[in-house]
């Protein structure tokens, strides 16, 4: 779901960009005043992990592929503006270093899966989890927020790529980007990430959180 | 740590199995597949597909080794830069 360059106008570019930016600053500014200096190493260990595990690409039904993001994983771990930061580094690096997405259309990307999804995800995962401080209910609250905020994700990007045709169009009206309108990016999008991507999400969310848990990298007392 | 980083370093060498996959992101054509679904290449597509040509490692590989390889490296390579990347900007200038 990186969506590459030249699929999303100049101008869905800017307003994507526009939208994702005070964002961007609400959780650099958070980050640099009260992350812990002791939680840094676990933000970076699980950015890295998160640029990892979008590698591993899962074959899709319909012959299409794709794969778990893990912004909500590090919400869920650190905290929702730490996980905009991380996912954020993470999809700068794949699209400059790596041409994994486009650089016009990080904007889109970055907005997201580093700022809607995580923001999403800890939501969801705060409503199922509660207070409870049970390794049970926190692993499955983490799986589900991170299926549910994968598809958030992807709506997103379905509605990105299917108003191209509508509003950019060249003089005979043949679509400048995107071809596809939303009467067929929505199911695209839907079909994959609400099947295998989803569970790969939910997978990669609840057995990181479990994982850092049992490490004893996470105290329950949370 | 030690054990993040454990399980990191398996993660990293799992990556090739990404490769596995052979199918394409719906929405991450190049413009020629473009052409070949719907019968032509948007015009916006043609102009911006290429804008960003400076990638280090486009696609996660390097064109002089077999591809697994390339994969792993691009992956350590990259989780390296991210994990980096974010303890900067998460320590500010402190």
């Amino acid at each position: 779901m990186h969506i590459p360059d030249g699929y999303l106008s100049p101008q869905t570019c800017a307003a994507a960009a526009t939208a994702a930016l005070p964002f961007l600053v609400k959780a650099y500014l958070w980050v640099r005043r009260h992350l812990r200096r002791a939680r840094l190493g676990l933000l970076s260990a699980l950015a890295a992990a998160s640029f990892l595990v979008q590698m591993l690409n899962i074959p899709l039904p319909g012959g299409t592929t794709g794969h778990a993001v893990g912004s909500v994983l590090i919400a869920i771990a650190v905290g929702v503006w730490p996980a905009v930061i991380a996912e954020s580094a993470v999809l700068v690096v794949q699209a400059l270093l790596f041409g994994d997405g486009g650089v016009l259309a990080l904007g889109a990307n970055i907005l997201n899966m580093a700022v809607a999804m995580p923001l999403a995800g800890y939501g969801l995962y705060k409503l199922i989890a509660g207070s409870s401080e049970g390794v049970g209910r926190r692993v499955a609250a983490a799986a589900i927020a991170g299926y549910v905020a994968l598809n958030v994700a992807a709506l997103l990007a379905a509605v990105e790529f299917g108003i191209q045709p509508y509003f950019f169009k060249d003089a005979s009206g043949a679509p400048l980007y995107c071809p596809y309108g939303l009467e067929v990016a929505i199911p695209a999008m839907f079909v994959p990430h609400m099947t295998w991507a989803g569970a790969a999400e939910a997978l990669f969310t609840g057995l990181g959180l479990w994982f850092l848990i049992k490490a004893k990298v996470l105290e329950v007392g949370k | 740590m030690k054990k993040l980083l454990v399980a990191l370093g398996v993660l990293a060498v799992a990556t090739p199995l990404g490769l596995l996959a052979t199918g394409e992101a719906w929405g991450e054509w190049a413009p020629e597949r473009v052409a070949e679904l719907v019968g032509f290449v948007p015009k916006g597509l043609e102009r911006l597909a290429e804008v960003w040509r400076w990638a280090l490692m486009p696609d996660y590989a390097l064109p002089s080794l077999p591809e697994p390889i390339g994969y792993i490296i691009a992956g350590v390579l990259g989780a390296a830069i991210v994990g980096g990347l974010t303890a900067l900007l998460a320590l500010g200038k402190e």
